[in-house]
């Protein structure tokens, strides 16, 4: 009823500091996640997401954004976002030395994504399903204010964190000529995040140096499919299985290896 | 009796163009159509009021029908059945007819007197339905059937049983009392929901503008969901075949009249399988002593095991409002109230609440909140769980809120909640937006992000066509990401040819996390071309559609 497909994408850009980004998605594209980190060149700033998609819906669990001043003693930004919401941050900034640091501890979250509608001639397959999703990020910014002159004033600023999703499909498909079943859990990304990065005001262009360890998509669904036998006006159970098992793929890179 | 009428349209719709004369008279005669009486569908002028429903009161419009689906890309054997739809009209009016529809599947002798109530109005857009007593799920198979076979039936209708569809509809050929009708669904309209792609739609009408009634019907559909490679073809056949006086209809009438309206489409939320139903009950009724025995050791999980204790919780907490009740009790006793987000219970906990969300999981993460044991990154925990809850606020919830952003000392809380209340955009809440001070005006933005409403539009324009600084600016870019409507997705496409770069980088960032719509196009291949900053300009190649 279901068939795999198992994609894997890397990209990385040359045109900026750091801009890595790995997805992973099986089941068509219906289902998968992305990590990205990147200090893009010329923006003066740091960003860092995790995308979860399920049943074809993309979802942005986590997005933190870091801003440098547009001058040294001028207090940056730490954003967080998750699923499309700015969050709360405990955060503290000290005017003496510009120090920034936020951080936030998401508790777990179960979104639901709608249903799946999907028409079997007259009638119609329903797929229920969600994510889940937590996660702890903390920002930091450390300016080293130079007075004379202070364009060599650098601002450095880190972000790292660590996040875990995964998806669930309750077996609620439904339908009635055909119909089928899923269960079960599969971890969509559990990873680890370094971004450390260096900006300047003399025009010298950032530094940023990424590390990341990412596991992605492990575990599996059960499933299975009836069909419905008009001559007998019964189900008729003609697949069953342990659906998919996925054993997995890493990610590292930077200071964090996948052997370790 | 009208095999006539059908051989003739089956000429109309293969344009044969030659006389038919059949064996047997119809009931009501229709003139023969001649060849030259035919009109070329080039010089037809579509019009859906020549298609309009007009059946005689107490009279059977009797169909049978066949319905084959095959599944293209499995193994799955094609499903086919057949059977008789009978149309027993009640009354007419200038509005439309009432009937009776009687489905008798020859697969299912068990269910023969499975019937809806139908109203349908005059051009067919309209189509209400009455169902006489709560279905035993064998008979919901035969419902549904029925239902799939009025919205084929009901040509003009532009739903069916997934739903609401945009469709083409023209007049092909017409004779002087039989029109055909072809009729293409191009996508079906989902509200917050992916719908399957129509790959192949092709649906032929024969009306008898005599009979204000179909003649014949049948088409062809082939579909298909995201990249899952299994396509389905459901066609179809319907032939009108006789028209007779309708007798022992009254006591359906009267068992089908008093109850509530059904929808056409189809119920996906009813769990039918047993096994699933099972393994969903098993975990509904998990012992509590079990999930606060998981929940004593969730300290020692990792984090994708947390998440499955968390997920079970959720369900626990589900299956009964006393157990909100008991989780409240057992963090009491645990004593991890004062270690906040530090401990996984307290974080596992309080997200389960939330993603309850009903208003006792509300009303307990509010009395965990105002406990005084709770250091602050416990409630930020708290606050973000409202932000991101799926459930709407209550307005205890709300209140809660709204006072601790107008009275909380520690800003990080009060813009926490500031947050948390905008993203339920209730009227108490848009005000609350809206009498904020000039020097709060960042906080301001992030909260219309959050509320994602079009009301905030014109206030967005306004600061990002006004003289703010940039980091303002951009921020309100960013905050038109929930905004729905073709006036937000034009305007962002505005700002991606923005002076500043900051600007069009929010812009880009928008665009690539909503879906995408034909507004940006324009935006984006600009960007493509003109665009100096490579980094912006390679996420421009990434949204667009062909990439």
């Amino acid at each position: 009823m279901f068939l795999i497909v198992f994609m894997v994408a890397t990209s990385a850009h040359s045109a900026d500091v750091v801009n890595q980004s790995q997805t992973e998605n099986v089941l068509g594209r219906a289902m998968g996640a992305t990590t990205t980190s990147s200090a893009p060149e010329g923006l003066q700033r740091l960003k860092s997401s995790t995308a979860l998609v399920v049943l074809g819906k993309i979802i942005p669990a986590l997005q933190a954004i870091g801003g440098v001043p547009s001058l040294p003693n001028e207090p940056g930004t730490l954003e967080y976002y998750s699923f499309g919401k700015r969050i709360f941050a405990e955060s503290s900034y000290s005017k003496g030395n510009g120090f920034l640091q936020a951080e936030v501890g998401l508790a777990p979250v179960e979104v639901r994504v709608p249903i799946i509608k999907y028409p079997i001639g007259p009638l119609v397959l329903g797929i229920d399903g969600g994510v889940r999703f937590q996660a702890q990020v903390r920002g930091q910014i450390q300016p080293t204010i130079w007075t004379n002159p202070v364009s060599n004033s650098i601002i450095n600023m880190k972000i790292s964190g660590n996040a875990a999703g995964q998806a669930f499909l309750e077996g609620s498909a439904q339908l009635v000529v055909l119909r089928g079943g899923l269960g079960g859990d599969v971890e969509l990304i559990d990873g680890k995040i370094d971004l450390d990065s260096s900006f300047y005001f003399n025009g010298t262009s950032p530094q940023a140096q990424l590390s990341t360890l990412v596991q992605m998509m492990y575990g599996g669904f059960y499933a299975f499919a009836d069909v419905f036998n008009v001559f007998g006006w019964k189900w008729k159970r003609f697949w069953k299985a342990d659906l998919f098992t996925w054993k997995g793929k890493c990610f590292s890179s930077g200071k964090l290896s996948c052997t370790n | 009796m009208y095999k006539l009428k059908i051989v003739l349209a089956i000429t109309l719709l293969t344009s044969v163009g030659v006389l038919i004369v059949g064996s047997h008279k119809t009931e009501e005669p229709s003139s023969h159509i001649e060849r030259d009486d035919r009109t070329p569908a080039s010089r037809l002028k579509c019009s859906l009021h020549s298609l309009e429903f007009a059946p005689k009161p107490g009279m059977n419009y009797t169909y049978s029908y066949s319905r084959k689906i095959d599944f293209h890309g499995s193994s799955i054997e094609p499903v086919f059945y057949h059977g008789d739809l009978i149309v027993s009209v009640i009354k007419t009016n200038d509005k439309g007819f009432e009937a009776i529809v009687q489905n008798l599947i020859t697969e299912n002798q068990d269910h023969s007197h499975i019937s809806l109530r139908v109203l349908v109005s005059t051009n067919g857009e309209d189509i209400t339905l009455f169902q006489s007593h709560s279905l035993q799920p064998d008979e919901n198979q035969s419902i549904s059937i029925l239902k799939d076979m009025i919205s084929l039936l009901i040509f003009s209708s532009q739903e069916d049983t997934t739903g609401k569809y945009h469709s083409e509809m023209k007049l092909e050929s017409e004779s002087s009392e039989l029109r055909n009708f072809v009729k293409t669904k191009l996508t079906y309209i989902a509200q917050n929901s992916p719908t399957p792609a129509i790959l192949k739609s092709k649906h032929d009408l024969i009306w008898d503008s005599h009979l204000g009634m179909p003649l014949t019907l049948s088409g062809d559909e082939l579909t298909q969901f995201g990249n899952l490679t299994i396509q389905i073809l459901a066609s179809y056949q319907i032939n009108l075949t006789h028209v007779n006086q309708s007798s022992n209809i009254d006591p359906l009438i009267s068992s089908l009249t008093e109850n509530t309206p059904l929808a056409l489409e189809l119920d996906t939320n009813e769990k039918t399988d047993e096994k699933l139903l099972h393994t969903m009950q098993q975990a509904k009724a998990m012992d509590w002593e079990v999930i606060t025995q998981k929940l004593n050791q969730i300290e020692v999980l990792n984090s994708q095991e947390q998440l499955k204790v968390f997920g079970e919780l959720v369900k626990s907490l589900k299956a009964g409002k006393t157990r909100v009740t008991g989780l409240m009790d057992f963090l009491k006793t645990k004593n991890v109230l004062k270690q906040g987000e530090k401990s996984a219970i307290f974080k596992t906990s309080t997200g389960a609440l939330a993603s309850l969300g009903t208003p006792e999981a509300q009303s307990a993460l509010i009395e965990i909140y105002n406990d005084p044991a709770v250091p602050t990154s416990g409630r930020g925990t708290i606050l973000s769980a409202l932000t991101t809850m799926s459930s709407p606020q209550t307005p205890e919830t709300q209140k809660q809120l709204i006072e601790t952003v107008k009275n909380e000392s520690n800003p990080n809380l009060s813009l926490g909640a500031a947050y948390a209340v905008s993203a339920f955009p209730t009227a108490p809440v848009v005000e609350l937006i809206r009498d904020m001070k000039h020097e709060q005006l960042e906080t301001a933005i992030d909260m219309i992000g959050n509320s994602g409403s079009e009301k905030f539009l014109p206030d967005l324009t306004k600061i990002i066509t006004g003289d703010n600084p940039t980091s303002v600016r951009a921020k309100a870019v960013f905050a038109l990401r929930s905004i729905p409507g073709v006036s937000a997705a034009q305007f962002l496409g505005q700002c991606l040819s923005d002076h500043d770069v900051q600007v069009r980088e929010s812009a880009i960032d928008v665009i690539l996390s909503t879906p995408w719509t034909s507004h940006y196009s324009a935006a984006i291949n600009n960007c493509i071309s003109q665009e100096t900053n490579r980094y912006i300009r390679s996420q421009c190649i990434k949204a667009h559609p062909s990439s």
